[in-house]
């Protein structure tokens, strides 16, 4: 199964990542905590996370062969490289579980009047199969047809709703200092990491030398567009942001020309949608990533239908709510996780790449392919 | 292989016997001096009076022939036909005269020397009825493939246009040509192409879809693997840009391979008109597939789910218009769907003299009747109208997606419009695994290939079109300087 993907669709499928869980809930909570400054917290973590990102474009683009897997057993044996993957897994899979029960929740809250739980979680755990088991460049080429539609899709809400929107909520600045904005960003880690799926890009990314121009275009792309969503979002409604728990669709309520035109904030519904679909698939596609590793060879082959089942029996039997979803990711235990994979990992790879040094001084990386050979090996 | 033997009679002999007393099979013997002939063909397949003036009567004119370099003198002093050859092989020759050309098996002969002279009235080249034109070419590929090739060859006259010619099927002995440009069409999808048909060990092979079926990569899928083309002039724009095309003998289609999905949103006299205008339908298409196979689905999902999304007046109406049905909203609509797939083959199978009168009851069963008899209501009918029209914007797509279309409505009267959601998301995934023969099935758009993008839903100038497609693979990316 050919897993090669270009690093344009490395770059779509980011962009997703950073979108996609921080457009619903995520603004309410932030707020909540931080203030009105909270698009300062949101501006400052996904700064961080920028730099943890160029933290894997360095390993990519010096090592552009090599899995994660290959690295962590070069640097610190089998053992370290499994305690690692059975973290990611956790990781992958809690994330998997908060984005079903995001979804849930927002269609339940604004699109149906009433939807079937069970229904849902045996249709989407049904999507899940099929998708899993498909190969990386599958998510890649997916993530290039929907990208522009999202796009432009949030782009226009957002512009539309600059007509309604005070920019004076901004201020006043750090009213209260910055450990509220430092603690939000802490307890709130959960809904960044964007850049974690890179794990599992790496040695499957057809690394050119435009590669890391195209990554970080679609990575600030993303930022851009989601700093904007919180910086409007907080801007239209001031104080009351704390109330809107479903923020994309929320926004475009008030304003004069979503009256005229009608039902205006379907477009932003149905694009964020896509954007957690897809978002719900790369994370389930991780988590896949990572039980065939763990699991023994016999077993792995099934890890699509393994993943399945844990997923399912923990949402129907598991009797979990958002609530205590919300409550248990934004405790303290799990944001402490939450940064040790998110952080940690990317710098754990700085460490392999001085190790790789340490060991080979004067070996020379393999030569980066030509722009025409990664095509050709992407499109393969 | 079973060979002639010296002996003239034996070789008739064996002939005579695998034909097994066939009535049509004419053994007409003729003698010069000491030396015998024997002509066979097949009454109907072969123009037996060529076969009596150019053939029989050159011979019989002879007073003497040499024993020794018999063939040779008889094909290069003798005989008339520009088109002769030799063999030795019995099953060979057995099959040449079931092709319809004549066999002239000769006394003191190893080999027997084969006639192109098979006549087979064809019917004449029109225009395909189902890629009718405003502007360009307007002949068609007809049954008779020697025709169909000298189609290709009128408009390609270069030596490096190939052709391989294959036999396919144990009965039929169809002849199968795969036809690619030498220096253009990648060699490993040829080579790839070629094994496969010649792995084929069937009986029969009646239509070039019974080769398409044998082409595919993924036998269990609904969605077309394999283009095909009525016209030569898109056979010859497609060999052009690197594809193979695969001519069937008894089939007026031409299969063409790789096979993109978008290549079928391109109509044949998109090249022959406006730019402006051709991309202007371009996305007209697309936006008919959308509508075609999703525009149900959402309905249902409104109509169940999401009725708040209607504005109020339209809600009213519809709300109107749908109560106290027999029916449910998802029953209602695949009822709709079923009746007009059934109208659809009535209007295909039906004699013409009945067709009038019968569209005239299908009309008023569906558009009055039944919804004045409070069996469905108009908007329904008004969907799947609409859905049906816009299926045969894109003729070619319509068997897939006139089933796709019921998943759709299966998925939103399940789950609204999450699961329309759903059943999209499933598709652009699904397609995105589909690789054949080197070509992605979704290209340009994924992955993207921007040079293509100049010919994909919006049509760019000729003149800037200076290379061929990336997403087929070929060997020569430039075709214009």
């Amino acid at each position: 199964m050919n897993n090669s993907i270009s690093s344009k669709q490395v770059g779509t499928l980011l962009f997703f990542s950073i979108i996609a869980i921080k457009a619903v809930l995520l603004p309410a909570i932030i707020y909540f905590y931080a203030g009105t400054n909270g698009y300062i917290t949101v501006i400052g973590v996904l700064t961080i996370d920028f730099s943890l990102l160029l933290c894997y474009l360095a390993i990519m683009k010096r090592y552009p062969n090599k899995t994660f897997v290959n690295i962590m057993e070069e640097c610190f044996g089998l053992v370290i490289s499994k305690v690692l993957v059975a973290m990611i897994l956790v990781y992958f899979a809690i994330k998997t579980i908060l984005m079903i029960m995001s979804t849930y929740n927002f269609l339940e809250q604004v699109l149906y009047d009433e939807i079937n739980w069970i229904y849902y979680v045996i249709v989407t755990l049904a999507f899940l199969y099929f998708v899993v088991s498909k190969s990386l460049r599958v998510f890649g080429r997916s993530g290039q047809v929907l990208f522009w539609i999202v796009f432009f899709a949030i782009t226009l809400v957002m512009l539309i709703t600059v007509t309604n929107t005070d920019f004076t909520a901004l201020l006043p600045l750090f009213p209260n200092g910055a450990k509220p904005l430092v603690d939000t960003g802490f307890k709130c880690a959960v809904g960044f990491g964007d850049y974690t799926i890179l794990i599992f890009f790496l040695g499957n990314t057809a690394y050119t030398k435009h590669s890391t121009r195209h990554i970080i275009t679609f990575a600030l792309l993303g930022i851009t567009t989601i700093a904007n969503f919180y910086i409007v979002f907080l801007c239209n409604f001031g104080y009351s942001v704390v109330n809107q728990n479903l923020a994309i669709a929320d926004l475009t309520l008030y304003i004069d020309l979503a009256v005229s035109v009608s039902r205006l904030e379907w477009i932003a519904v149905f694009s964020w949608l896509i954007t957690m679909v897809v978002q719900m698939s790369v994370y389930a596609y991780c988590f896949n990533q990572s039980l065939i590793y763990l699991l023994p060879q016999k077993i792995s082959k099934h890890s699509h239908l393994i993943l399945v089942i844990i997923t399912g029996l923990t949402l129907i039997f598991g009797n979990f709510t958002l609530q205590n979803i919300a409550s248990f990711v934004l405790s303290q235990g799990y944001s402490i996780f939450a940064c040790v994979v998110q952080i940690g990992i990317p710098l754990l790879l700085l460490l392999c790449l001085l190790i790789y040094r340490i060991r080979k001084p004067h070996s020379n990386p393999p030569a980066l392919p030509t722009n025409k050979q990664a095509i050709e090996e992407g499109q393969k | 292989m079973r060979k002639l033997s010296k002996k003239y009679i034996d070789n008739v002999n064996i002939i005579t016997s695998e034909f097994n007393n066939r009535e049509d099979l004419v053994k007409r013997e003729i003698s010069v001096g000491k030396l015998h002939f024997c002509v066979f063909y097949i009454i109907g397949l072969c123009d037996a009076e060529n076969v009596s003036k150019l053939v029989i009567n050159p011979i019989l004119k002879q007073t003497k022939l040499p024993k020794n370099n018999l063939l040779n003198t008889l094909q290069k002093e003798i005989l008339v036909f520009s088109e002769i050859s030799t063999s030795e092989d019995i099953d060979q020759l057995i099959g040449e005269i079931l092709a319809g050309k004549a066999v002239l098996i000769c006394d003191n002969c190893t080999s027997a020397i084969t006639i192109q002279a098979d006549k087979i009235k064809e019917r004449a080249i029109a225009e395909p009825p189902t890629d009718a034109v405003i502007k360009g070419p307007r002949s068609g590929f007809v049954e008779n493939y020697k025709t169909n090739l000298a189609a290709i060859k009128k408009i390609i006259k270069s030596v490096d246009l190939k052709t391989i010619n294959l036999t396919v099927g144990r009965r039929t002995r169809t002849n199968v040509s795969v036809v690619y440009i030498d220096g253009i069409a990648a060699d490993d999808v040829v080579q790839s192409i070629v094994s496969k048909i010649k792995g084929i060990d069937i009986d029969g092979v009646i239509d070039s879809y019974y080769i398409a079926q044998f082409l595919e990569t993924r036998r269990a899928s609904i969605f077309k693997q394999v283009g095909s083309t009525e016209k030569p002039d898109i056979a010859c724009a497609k060999l052009l840009e690197g594809r193979v095309a695969i001519v069937v003998d008894g089939s007026p289609i031409v299969l063409t391979l790789p096979y993109l999905l978008f290549e079928d949103m391109q109509h044949s006299d998109d090249y022959y008109r406006e730019k402006s205008h051709v991309s202007y339908f371009r996305m007209i298409r697309l936006i008919s597939i959308f509508i075609t196979a999703v525009l149900p689905g959402l309905y249902i999902a409104v109509e169940l789910y999401h009725y708040k999304a209607l504005p109020l007046k339209y809600l009213i109406t519809l709300l109107n218009s749908t109560q106290n049905l027999p029916l449910t909203p998802l029953l209602e609509l695949l009822f709709v769907l079923i009746l007009f797939d059934i109208l659809y083959e009535a209007s295909l199978r039906m004699p013409r003299y009945l067709g009038q009168a019968m569209s005239i009851v299908g009309a008023l069963i569906l558009g009055d009747t039944a919804v004045k008899a409070g069996i469905i209501s108009p908007p329904a009918v008004m969907i799947v109208a609409l859905s049906s029209i816009a299926l045969y914007v894109v003729p070619d797509q319509s068997a897939q997606f006139s089933i796709t279309r019921i998943l759709f409505v299966f998925a939103g009267g399940l789950l609204g419009f999450y699961g329309v959601l759903l059943g999209v998301l499933f598709i652009i995934f699904y397609f995105n695994d589909f690789d054949a023969y080197g070509t992605p099935y979704l290209a340009p758009l994924a992955p993207r290939v921007d040079s293509d993008l100049k010919d994909f839903l919006t049509k760019s100038d000729l003149t800037k079109m200076k290379t061929r497609p990336k997403s087929i693979p070929n060997q020569n990316h430039r075709r214009m300087k």
